[in-house]
């Protein structure tokens, strides 16, 4: 190789580094760029001591469900959270177990918005300091959690839950964890 | 005349290189420094408290509601030193729902618990790694400004000092090679086609 193709050859480098970038740079174009946070999911539960929102009771996290359930984290300020529960009263209907977190709320909004749309929750934790939202990695209202019954989070769900969610997401991952007690293929 | 422009340059290329490899040297350095000596800093306190806290008590802050009364509270500290290393923190930590904001430059409900967990923290004595690791357990490296030292984000780490040694060896063989092209003297052939080339345009023409 003579010395000029060397040179040749060495003004490609940037045109190469240009394609290699464009290409970089098209695969990313139009995609959602929002980064979820995901640290907790196949965590153990956190380990919590709350009020009950809907009666004077004390909740830990051994009053949680012995069966795989759905966790919904709500707030009566939220107004996506006001978007989606007539689906979770749906869900409810269906037999599917949920535990609501009342989150950074007053007891007062809280429980007049229950009463106004309806109490989807077997159980209602009140988190009114986010502690408890902190430990599970929450970043804000509605976000939903597939918990297994050893109490592992298995998947967690940023965002409104509505049908296409339910059935791309959360029933696959909670049909593979009521048939195979140790299964979460269908947990992502 | 044209013989005199390539000595100055080969005159001055050198300490001008020496001068590169200096920069391109303490670059490196300080680029990778504090990341080098993260694990060292954790003894900067000689808490052994392990990061899992205590349950909080509602008395350190009373249970207030709403964002200007929690943002705006004076925050007492043990020593200034602990101020210092909260207002780092905040600095270094990212707001989980803001995508690209600090703590503190973040005033959604989020931002403000972590604020709040940040200072209980930081007050009840935890090293700034260990306040790093209990967030990045709850949300992530994505909480960071800070990415880990690991092998999956060596490129990210080393990328840019190594681009800029790359640079710097280019750079060097370029500058060489011209000194080396100037050494050779031109052979008669070559003369005898320099003086055309100069008389026939009255200006040196630019070499391939």
């Amino acid at each position: 190789m003579s010395r000029m193709s060397m040179r040749r050859a060495l003004w490609l480098i940037p045109l190469v580094a240009f394609v290699v970038l464009v290409v970089m740079l098209w695969g990313r174009l139009g995609r959602d760029p929002m980064i979820v946070p995901q640290a907790t999911t196949g965590q153990a539960f956190p380990a919590f001591r709350l009020n009950s929102l809907t009666d004077s009771g004390v909740l830990t996290e051994a009053s949680l469900p012995r069966q795989p359930f759905l966790l919904n984290v709500w707030g009566s300020w939220c107004p996506t959270c006001a978007a989606e529960q007539p689906y979770l009263m749906h869900l409810a209907t269906q037999g599917v177990m949920m535990v609501g977190v009342n989150y950074k709320d007053q007891t007062a909004d809280a429980l007049s918005y229950l009463s106004a749309r309806g109490n989807p929750f077997v159980l209602n934790l009140q988190d009114a300091r986010g502690d408890l939202g902190v430990d599970l990695g929450v970043t804000g209202a509605p976000e939903t959690f597939v918990v297994n019954a050893d109490h592992r989070i298995m998947q967690h769900v940023i965002g409104e839950i509505d049908d296409t969610v339910w059935q791309r997401q959360l029933k696959p991952c909670l049909d593979s964890l009521r048939v195979n007690q140790g299964g979460n293929a269908a947990c992502h | 005349m044209s013989l005199n422009i390539i000595q100055a340059n080969r005159v001055t290329s050198l300490p001008q290189s020496a001068w590169l490899v200096i920069g391109v040297v303490m670059l490196t350095l300080l680029w990778t420094l504090p990341v080098l000596a993260g694990p060292a800093s954790s003894t900067e306190t000689t808490s052994a408290a392990p990061v899992n806290p205590a349950p909080l008590s509602n008395s350190t802050i009373a249970s207030v509601q709403g964002p200007l009364v929690s943002t705006l509270m004076p925050l007492a500290f043990d020593n200034p030193a602990q101020e210092v290393r909260y207002h780092l923190l905040l600095e270094e930590l990212r707001c989980p729902k803001c995508q690209n904001a600090s703590l503190a430059g973040s005033d959604s409900p989020i931002a403000q618990d972590l604020r709040r967990k940040t200072y209980e923290l930081v007050k009840a004595g935890h090293s700034t790694r260990e306040v790093r690791d209990y967030m990045v357990s709850r949300y992530g490296d994505f909480i960071s400004y800070r990415p880990p030292m690991r092998a999956s984000t060596w490129f990210l780490w080393f990328a840019p000092p190594l681009l800029l040694v790359i640079g710097a060896i280019f750079w060097l063989l370029r500058s060489k090679s011209s000194d080396v092209a100037s050494d050779t003297p031109l052979s008669v052939e070559e003369q005898a086609r320099l003086q055309l080339l100069l008389g026939k345009d009255g200006e040196q023409k630019p070499s391939r």
